[in-house]
């Protein structure tokens, strides 16, 4: 039941992603509401799970994009493997917590995602970093925020659940 | 048994390099043809979604779009009439200094369902696929000029891949002095001109136009227009920004060039 939930939470964000997030972008900057997705998945999962979920939810998301197809999928399998460290199974989340997970693994997304799909162009790295990295890293984090704010009571009781069941 | 036991340790790390290797074979097979299907499955199903929705919208617009439709014929009428004469005149001229190379552009109308907006990745998806005679590469345009080109083909959808986006190149030269170059994007609201030597003839407003020198795009499209000329000391080439013709944030229709044939 859980992860028909999942299922249907994914592909509203996606639908979002492709319909509605262009109207807010800032100098074609987006956040990628599908990572704040698989971190939050990899904090109320067990580790297989979220990187098997990490690796599906960034290949759907690769087929709408003319970039590496693959390259999303990479990227979130390692963020929702690793974002599964950040598990705090007998405390809640706080929110400075919570966003220093996100900072971490959004930041290892970006790097992971910009390098490949930059490599081969003529972009200075400084300016990789500049312009495309740490922009995307801080949108997303606005995001990160503001899910925090409105479901945070939710993520941190999915997880005890999630507890229960393994 | 003692496998199963040595390796349950390190299952999930064992998964996650299964997942990397997966991923990196898929990056390396990127024109694979079940890549390719996959990739038009998925926009399959969310233009689906998508067409539903803008049906919705479509309709509650109507009355405002009827009006703006009659307007926008009664203007076109007297401009069809006007430039009908002209063609008149232009066809009597070219018999007369012998001109051969104009060329008819079949054009297939769509509408635009949906936008991809990632740095550097930009795509949009379109409501015309297969069914209506698309193909890839198939050259995106609208009445300002070049939008982009067709990269996923779906039965009744299709993905485009627009200016703005960092794999895109298209070769352009400046309708003025006729230098060439390759447009090309990589960030903020302009393209770039490349591969033009130093004192090249490019002055700021000057249009750039597609060169026709590939075989997707036709000559003679409008890309946009050079908004800023700079030169580095130890570069070849100059540094020109263009400001593209169209304006992407508000296409909502476009037209597909199915062929550009020479009439005579």
């Amino acid at each position: 039941m859980r992860f028909i939930k999942y299922i249907i939470v994914y592909l509203i964000l996606l639908f979002v992603e492709k319909k509605f997030l262009d109207l807010i972008s800032i100098k074609d900057v987006t956040p990628d509401i599908i990572l704040i997705f698989v971190i939050i998945i990899s904090l109320r999962e067990e580790r297989l799970r979220s990187t098997f979920i990490g690796f599906f939810a960034g290949l759907i998301q690769d087929a709408f994009t003319t970039a590496f197809f693959g390259l999303s999928a990479l990227a979130k399998s390692i963020v929702g493997f690793w974002g599964n460290f950040f598990q705090q199974p007998k405390k809640k989340y706080t929110i400075a917590y919570y966003m220093m997970i996100c900072l971490v693994l959004v930041s290892v997304h970006e790097f992971i995602y910009q390098v490949i799909q930059k490599m081969g162009s003529n972009i200075h790295f400084f300016s990789l970093i500049l312009f495309y990295i740490i922009p995307k890293i801080m949108y997303t984090l606005v995001f990160a925020a503001i899910a925090y704010l409105i479901f945070g009571p939710a993520i941190w009781r999915a997880r005890s659940t999630a507890d229960r069941l393994i | 048994m003692l496998f199963h036991r040595n390796i349950t340790p390190y299952r999930d790390y064992l998964i996650l390099v299964i997942l990397i290797i997966c991923a990196l074979i898929i990056i390396s097979s990127n024109h694979n043809r079940q890549i390719e299907y996959f990739k038009i499955s998925m926009v399959g199903f969310i233009s689906a979604v998508q067409k539903e929705l803008v049906a919705i919208n479509d309709y509650l617009d109507l009355k405002e779009k009827n009006q703006q439709v009659q307007s926008e014929n009664i203007r076109l009428a007297l401009e069809n009439s006007f430039m009908h004469e002209m063609a008149l005149e232009n066809q009597r001229l070219r018999e007369l200094i012998g001109f051969k190379q104009q060329h008819e552009m079949q054009l297939i109308a769509a509408q635009v369902i949906g936008k991809g907006n990632r740095e550097g990745i930009q795509s949009i998806v379109l409501d015309v696929g297969s069914q209506d005679s698309v193909t890839k590469n198939m050259p995106i345009v609208v009445a300002d000029g070049l939008v982009g080109k067709i990269f996923q083909v779906g039965g009744d959808y299709s993905l485009g891949q627009i200016l703005f986006d960092q794999n895109f190149r298209v070769s352009g030269k400046v309708q003025r002095s006729r230098v060439d170059g390759i447009i090309h994007w990589e960030k903020g609201d302009f393209c770039l001109l490349k591969e033009v030597p130093k004192r090249s003839d490019v002055l700021i407003d000057d249009w750039i136009i597609t060169s026709g020198y590939g075989e997707i795009f036709p000559p003679g499209l409008r890309i946009g227009q050079v908004s800023e000329i700079s030169e580095l000391p130890n570069d070849l080439f100059m540094y020109i920004n263009v400001k593209p013709a169209v304006d992407f944030e508000k296409l909502e229709e476009v037209f597909l060039i199915k062929s550009s044939k020479p009439t005579r």
